[in-house]
């Protein structure tokens, strides 16, 4: 009797934990929710997976209660119905969390940890600050189920080793500054790179209260004119300033260490991204474009943003003009402060296509129909959030690091190449596949401009996807659907193409792709080899041309599995001990890991992808 | 004197009001963003002092100034 009652409940679960034994890693072993920031095979991976159905139902649930509160219960039944024949997939329906957060950190200046439930106090010192930072940042991460990004990561670092150890301190960046009868003696340089170390390495650790994932960590580099723009109007508590000069400093030295550091040990966070501003034809801070391509040069993997209009990136305190575009609020990188998502919802685009020509619709007007249901749905998701809210659950939000009106929801874009591929369309930079772009585009753009409301704003993203690619492409095959490749492309051009060149992929991810992107696309420009300074400039000079306002260089790193040397090159043989048992680190989708952690179905995909030499064609 | 506070209720904007209200001075508020912008007011906070527009820094001291 007991027998068949605990076997119905429960063999499942059994079931489950005896196959994620068997599993090559972690990415793979996930059913639901593969993902290789999942770094370690262990009892905690197992156990977080465990459940994660039972998470997706409840959620499920909760909509389909809100859909019929808000709306009616047919759309109720058509909401799921989209989920379960895969039109339409909701991101992360294993938590109950809100999606991906941009904060600002100022309530952590005056208030320190007690608005998160914690103990510590506001920082005070240096030392405070750094210790304080990476529990602030834990804490946050525990209340959303994606990216956590702080902007004013390295601005705040600076205001308190200002208030150490003086505002000149980088012009005694070589002096000893412990006392005389401290045995291990430190530079200014030494002291800062070791507050450098604490922080990245404690966030880099796999977190016992997410699963035995890292946090996923964003920061932002900022040029003068985005610094003066964001931050201008910006007082300590001791009402001093933030400062230009030191800050850049600060940065530099922080993107300089952290591509050293990347020889010692696969660093996977934080992502970082370069805010450039542009006047239209060139970048305007000369020294910081310089300075990134000085840096791409040296091997360093980074994201670079730019834009020719400050008020492009969000900001805690500038106010925005209501007829302007959506800023820049991309779900994987960090641009500006107080911005995020609240939930994504990605629109299977090669399914829409497909049943389009099928039932001999109109392509453009059932990207409208999706939009209009897909709104009504995001908008029940949003009353979920803000039902959370109203009862303190999330105490984020009520310390005052984002506000609900700040985040967007979103709509994501996946299977955007494959429904072109099924339309006879050439994946290059050619009239008809900008048709089809703006055809597929341009009906989402005007939907959320017109749904926006004081407290609602829509976005579009073309999602990074790393499981929803693969997870497409098999339902799409399984029910049927032409598909071209088994991992639905998270870009504007076909990974494996090698016909398709640099340039081609900065034009596809310019701005006649993206100017109805309003949420943002990635571009990965992924190279053989890394370039010189001068090769990079020219490229960077290209994103302003072609209006591309995403992008990064992704050359593959070699690991020695053998005595652990790292080069930021792609090496058939370890140079130091000349063994061939290698590993390669590259993003997965916009994040640095090892292949061998990415899912089984990732790793076949990454094999597939077209490394460009980028000499000719610059 | 006349002393209205431009504010969105962002943190810094929480900030200067509880500077306000610790120090007992008497205040109006302004919410509206419309409002803002038509002021050419394109960050916040912003205290209206006598038709004075100070930004944060700046009301800071002037707060200070008096106790």
């Amino acid at each position: 009797m007991y027998t068949e009652k605990y076997n119905g409940q429960y063999r499942k679960y059994v079931n489950f934990i005896k196959r994620y034994r068997a599993a090559s890693n972690a990415a793979t072993g996930s059913e639901v929710d593969s993902n290789a920031n999942v770094e370690n095979k262990n009892i905690a991976t197992c156990s977080g997976e465990l459940c994660k159905r039972e998470k997706i139902g409840c959620n499920r649930l909760l909509m389909m209660d809100k859909i019929t509160e808000m709306f009616n219960p047919e759309l109720a039944e058509e909401y799921i119905r989209q989920l379960e024949s895969h039109e339409l997939y909701k991101h992360d329906e294993t938590s109950i969390y809100p999606y991906c957060v941009s904060i600002t950190m100022y309530p952590f200046l005056f208030s320190g940890l007690k608005g998160l439930g914690g103990m510590a106090a506001a920082p005070k010192n240096l030392d405070s600050f750094c210790g304080s930072f990476i529990n602030m940042v834990f804490a946050v991460a525990a209340q959303f189920a994606g990216a956590v990004s702080t902007p004013e990561f390295l601005m705040y670092m600076d205001y308190f080793i200002r208030k150490d150890y003086g505002d000149d301190y980088t012009e005694r960046w070589d002096e000893t500054v412990t006392a005389p009868g401290v045995l291990r003696q430190r530079t200014m340089k030494d002291l800062v790179h070791d507050k450098f170390q604490q922080i990245v390495y404690s966030i880099n650790q796999p977190a016992a209260a997410r699963d035995f994932q890292s946090v996923f960590w964003n920061i932002a580099y900022f040029d003068q004119p985005y610094f003066h723009g964001m931050f201008d109007n910006f007082v300590f508590p001791d009402d001093s300033e933030p400062c230009w000069e030191t800050l850049s400093f600060l940065q530099k030295d922080f993107m300089k260490w952290f591509n050293a550091e990347r020889l010692k040990e696969i660093l996977t966070f934080p992502v970082e991204t370069v805010n450039l501003l542009n006047d239209g034809h060139e970048y305007v801070d000369k020294e910081w474009a310089d300075f990134a391509a000085e840096m791409y040069a040296e091997g360093h993997s980074f994201f670079t943003y730019t834009s020719d209009s400050v008020d492009s990136l969000a900001s805690c305190c500038r106010l925005r003009n209501e007829m302007q575009d959506n800023s820049f609020s991309y779900t994987l990188g960090a641009g500006g402060v107080s911005t995020g998502s609240k939930g994504v919802m990605t629109i299977n685009i090669n399914r829409l296509v497909q049943n389009a020509v099928r039932d001999g619709a109109d392509i453009s007007e059932r990207v409208r129909e999706q939009v209009e249901k897909v709104h009504k749905y995001l908008l029940a998701y949003n009353a979920i959030v803000e039902d959370s809210f109203n009862s303190g659950l999330l105490g984020v939000y009520n310390a005052g690091y984002i506000s609900l009106d700040k985040q967007y929801l979103t709509i994501g874009i996946n299977g955007f190449v494959e429904g072109a591929e099924f339309l006879g369309i050439d994946i290059s930079p050619n009239d008809r596949y900008f048709e089809y772009g703006k055809m597929i585009l341009e009906p989402i753009y005007a939907a959320n401009r017109a749904a926006k409301t004081d407290s609602i704003m829509f976005n579009t993203e073309f999602v990074p996807a790393e499981n929803l690619g693969v997870k497409n492409a098999k339902w799409d095959a399984e029910a049927g659907y032409v598909v071209p490749r088994p991992c639905y492309n998270s870009y504007f051009y076909k990974v494996e193409d090698a016909t398709c060149n640099l340039l081609d992929k900065f034009v596809l991810h310019g701005k006649l792709m993206t100017q109805y992107l309003d949420g943002g696309s990635a571009l990965h420009a992924n190279l053989d080899e890394h370039l010189t300074k001068e090769q990079y400039q020219k490229i960077m000079e290209v994103a302003v041309q072609t209006g591309c306002p995403y992008f990064t260089f992704n050359v593959p790193n070699t690991i020695c599995n053998d005595c652990g040397y790292i080069s930021k090159h792609k090496l058939d043989r370890c140079p130091k001990c000349g063994s061939e048992n290698l590993d390669y680190a590259t993003r997965i989708i916009g994040y640095l890991k090892r292949v061998s952690r990415f899912s089984e179905a990732r790793q076949e995909e990454a094999a597939k992808r077209f490394y460009d030499d980028g000499q000719i064609k610059v | 004197m006349s002393i209205t506070l431009y504010t969105t209720h962002c943190p810094q904007c929480t900030v200067l009001q509880a500077r306000l209200d610790a120090h007992h001075i008497t205040y109006s508020t302004c919410e509206d963003v419309q409002t803002m912008r038509e002021m050419g007011i394109t960050s916040v906070p912003v205290l209206d002092v006598d038709g004075q527009l100070l930004l944060m820094k700046d009301a800071l001291s002037w707060v200070k100034e008096q106790v």
